[in-house]
């Protein structure tokens, strides 16, 4: 059976992520409340996946039209911080989904991260604070 | 007894629960993330306002929430409640989280989830209209905490329960009889009701209010087996 992952948030970086997956022959689910927000997976011909448009913080969603007690892996990438917290928290807990990995704008909520050793975090900023750092150290 | 209670975002029930319990020596700290509404509440019940999401670390260490007795988070996004609820347990300890949801299904993942008590209107809406229901087929259930729930019924004389001891009526191991209520005074007294907390050897009487505790689920058996008629 092919490799299943849901992402959850159809912005940039959920897009090209949908795509990337569909690439490599994963069964790939898109859910994003805003229909608009699949047009950027219109950037590639190869995207093969489902989209959903739904809301996502809805556990009936979720489990009747996303896929979510069948998928391997989670990608969390909505911008509501307050979301995906959440979302991490249901996809270990409630459905033990053994890879995910989840966006957050704000470091204040990885203290409530700890202890869910499925969920891997993403800060985008405090990478581009890294990158950036590292490029002037380069310069210098 | 004096408790701290954090009230995070909300509008009017913010300021009703505020009302409700800003007397008996209470302490009550208030977040709001509106700033027209938390400047307007700071003026007309002049209490100081936190401004800032309530599930922000550094609003809830401003506000001075730590090992407070309560948290109540009320804004009208569900997972901003949760987050709020989260943060104020994990990382200030504080004794309940309470947290209000606008989809029903929250209720139950969120409690699953750790929360505390999770309050949906939507959902205590259709449990009152279903007591309502219940009222007039001689039946009142009042939900204790999701899947438990009280109800009482009235007894009548062609009951085969009638004039049978609790011992003798052999209630289903489902339930519990806690109390009865009595439409005449308890010896001694002239108050004209008496509640009378159920032994074995208490007999029901017609007209007397029965009150029992079960599983939801078991509601409609015991609603049978208490009301058979002779």
């Amino acid at each position: 059976m092919a490799n299943r992952v849901l992402i959850i948030g159809c912005g940039r970086l959920g897009a090209a992520l949908a795509i990337r997956y569909a690439e490599q022959k994963y069964n790939v689910y898109v859910v994003d409340a805003n229909s608009d927000s699949f047009e950027y997976l219109n950037d590639s011909d190869q995207f093969s996946g489902e989209t959903i448009v739904g809301d996502a913080g809805d556990v009936e969603t979720l489990e009747a039209r996303c896929h979510i007690k069948e998928v391997d892996r989670v990608i969390i990438t909505t911008g509501d911080d307050c979301l995906n917290l959440f979302l991490a928290h249901l996809c270990e807990s409630r459905y033990h989904i053994k890879h995910i990995y989840v966006r957050l704008d704000s470091s204040e909520l990885a203290p409530l991260l700890f202890g869910y050793n499925s969920v891997q975090t993403i800060f985008p900023f405090n990478l581009s604070i890294e990158k950036y750092t590292e490029m002037e150290g380069e310069e210098e | 007894m004096a408790k701290t209670i954090v009230i995070a975002n909300g509008t009017n029930e913010a300021s009703y629960i505020f009302d409700a319990f800003n007397r008996d020596g209470n302490k009550l700290i208030v977040i709001n993330s509106n700033k027209e509404f938390a400047e307007e509440f700071a003026k007309t019940k002049r209490h100081d306002v936190i401004f800032g999401a309530p599930w922000k670390f550094q609003v809830l260490e401003k506000a001075g929430i730590t090992n407070a007795d309560i948290f109540i988070a009320l804004s009208n996004k569900d997972t901003d409640n949760y987050a709020a609820c989260c943060m104020a347990e994990n990382s200030f300890y504080v004794g309940r989280t309470i947290c209000l949801v606008s989809n029903p299904s929250n209720v139950e993942v969120y409690k699953s989830l750790g929360i505390d008590s999770v309050i949906c209107s939507t959902l205590q809406l259709v449990e009152n209209i279903r007591n309502e229901s219940d009222i007039n087929g001689n039946l009142k259930v009042i939900t204790i905490e999701d899947e438990v729930q009280a109800f009482e019924f009235q007894v009548y004389s062609n009951y085969v329960i009638c004039e049978k001891s609790i011992m003798d009526i052999k209630c289903p191991p489902i339930a519990t009889i806690a109390c009865v209520k009595r439409f005449k005074p308890a010896a001694g007294s002239n108050d004209p009701v008496h509640i009378e907390m159920a032994k074995g050897s208490t007999v029901l009487h017609a007209n007397d209010s029965v009150y029992c505790v079960c599983h939801r689920k078991d509601v409609e058996e015991l609603k049978k087996f208490m009301t058979r008629e002779k």
